[in-house]
């Protein structure tokens, strides 16, 4: 399948300081790819780079077969993004300021605009003025402006930010859908670990700038960890067990069940300890990555369950 | 027109401080207009009221406005017009609907100068409305008129480049206060400059010409090649200022 964005060997510098240092990465239609990093990791500097907002030192992107360098005009056609906070004329009404921004592009049918606030739920607010919106308003609304002339690609930076637990579902359903149906491609920078970690197809995380981890997000979770969750009987012996078996690390204890961490030995041999003990072994499982496991993992922040 | 030029038009007709200012100029022009005659202003502001009333009257206030006032309520309009939008993230939202950068900077400027060019004809028909409340027909002198309306469309031609410089610097600056602070600055510059003997500087100074044509030639017609030596150095200024902003726009990171 055709690529809708390829970015290769990414850089931006601002004075001696290095924002984002050889970031690439592809993406196919109707997939979404999360951006994630700690603040200052170079993910607004790299959704700005793409847009054009920010001259780059060096790489290359190409968005639908049109490189931002040589076509600029045909390749930033083909996106539609909301950065930073959600930024409308205040004194205009939500439907004039889609309006505004409707008037520049080319041959977008006068409808759109309708049919766009509407599919964000804001077609009963579409007379008031933006200045009397929320936060989670104006949000929506920055993801129909984004949404004008159906670009193939939409880019959008922290768009959950100042949304209700409610408002936070609404919006990454709504991006889900038009992936799904209209086959759009979105690029989501978000904080939003849990969320991201259930509707992006893609991850890429960032931290000073560089690229740690990236793939496919089902594939970077599947990988087991070494953290086992246990059931076992004879609680008292398998505790005083646990505790003191080398190469593991008894982490929690809630009744008869156990949470260790196989630190110098595997699973097999954990196993084999185990019925070596007389245990009987009610339930055994291996955890699996969470993202956030993996971006505090990787990011150096603190975590008690990844070695 | 083009669709963004439309749009920063209309954003400018929404200006509140143009209404204000121009509603505080009339009064202002109405109230001299009705005192200037009295002998208290007369002594106050040093004027020979037979000279600067009647068919005058529209070339004594434009004064007001064709220099420090009008300079200064450009540069606060400008900073709303360009820096306030740029905190507010506004100033690239139409780059994100595939507008380019040369094309947005051309849009604004068209409308700044087309507005500076504006405002000064409205202060012209302000002044003579004043002066026709205030002396009815005899202001209508048609050789004055002519004279008068001349340097309004050079003060306009001033005024319109010096809102380049404006631009230019918002587009530098990116910064309100900073703006204000510079043009403050060519304010203090520009009358120092005047009012010095350094004649060579004078030549090649974009304020001094204005200065020549509102003072040194006050109700006089102004010689030709005053006129288009003025004219073609504000016009160089003009060129400067308005590759400047052409440049910095293109290397802005929003």
């Amino acid at each position: 399948m055709e690529k809708i964005i390829t970015v290769q060997n990414l850089r931006k510098t601002y004075k001696r300081e290095t924002a984002v240092e050889n970031v690439c990465f592809e993406l196919l239609p109707g997939n979404i790819m999360g951006l994630l990093g700690t603040n200052g990791a170079g993910k607004t500097t790299t959704l700005k780079m793409i847009t054009n907002l920010c001259p780059r030192d060096k790489g290359e992107i190409i968005i639908d077969g049109a490189s931002l360098d040589s076509n600029p005009k045909l390749a930033l056609s083909k996106i539609g993004a909301s950065l930073d906070t959600p930024a409308f004329y205040p004194e205009l009404t939500a439907k004039e300021n889609m309006e505004c921004f409707a008037n520049l592009h080319q041959n977008i049918p006068h409808r759109q605009v309708a049919e766009l606030l509407n599919y964000v739920g804001l077609s009963a607010q579409a007379e008031k003025k933006v200045k009397k919106f929320s936060l989670g308003m104006k949000q929506r609304l920055a993801l129909a402006r984004a949404m004008l002339g159906k670009p193939k690609l939409i880019i959008l930076d922290e768009p959950a930010n100042g949304l209700d637990p409610q408002g936070q579902i609404d919006l990454y359903r709504l991006i889900s859908d038009m992936a799904n149906n209209q086959n759009t491609a979105f690029i989501v920078s978000s904080h939003q670990l849990h969320d991201m970690e259930k509707f992006c197809t893609d991850i890429l995380i960032l931290d000073k700038g560089k690229s740690i981890l990236q793939g496919k997000t089902q594939q970077i979770l599947s990988e087991p960890t070494n953290i086992v969750d246990c059931v076992l009987e004879d609680t008292e012996h398998a505790a005083r067990l646990l505790s003191r078996l080398h190469g593991i690390h008894l982490t929690s204890q809630n009744g008869n069940h156990f949470t260790v961490i196989l630190e110098y030995i595997c699973l097999d041999e954990f196993i084999r300890k185990l019925m070596e003990n007389n245990l009987y072994i009610g339930h055994l499982s291996v955890r699996k990555h969470s993202l956030q496991d993996l971006f505090l993992k990787l990011t150096g922040g603190e975590t008690s369950c990844i070695h | 027109m083009h669709p963004l030029t439309k749009l920063y038009a209309r954003k400018m007709f929404r200006q509140k401080l143009i209404y204000v200012f121009f509603i505080c100029f009339f009064t202002a022009s109405f109230f001299y207009a009705f005192l200037i005659q009295a002998p208290q202003i007369e002594d106050m502001l040093n004027i020979d009221v037979r000279i600067v009333g009647r068919k005058n009257f529209p070339e004594f206030m434009m004064r007001f406005y064709v220099g420090t006032v009008g300079i200064l309520f450009n540069a606060f309009l400008m900073t709303l017009f360009i820096c306030e939008e740029d905190r507010n993230k506004l100033l690239y939202q139409p780059l994100l609907h595939g507008e380019s950068r040369n094309q947005m900077i051309l849009s604004k400027i068209c409308v700044a100068l087309s507005m500076s060019m504006a405002f000064i004809l409205l202060t012209a028909f302000i002044n003579y409305a004043t002066a026709f409340m205030r002396w009815g027909k005899e202001i209508f002198d048609a050789a004055a008129v002519i004279r008068i309306l001349e340097k309004y469309l050079l003060s306009g031609v001033y005024m319109s480049v010096i809102t380049l410089g404006i631009i230019a610097l918002c587009v530098c600056t990116r910064n309100p206060w900073k703006t204000i602070f510079f043009m403050i600055l060519y304010i203090l510059i520009d009358a120092f400059i005047c009012n010095s003997d350094l004649s060579l500087v004078q030549k090649i100074w974009i304020g001094y010409y204005p200065d020549l044509w509102l003072f040194s030639y006050e109700y006089q017609g102004i010689p030709l090649s005053e006129a288009l030596g003025g004219i073609l150095v504000i016009a160089l200024y003009g060129v400067v200022f308005f590759q400047i902003s052409l440049h910095r726009i293109k290397k802005m990171n929003f």
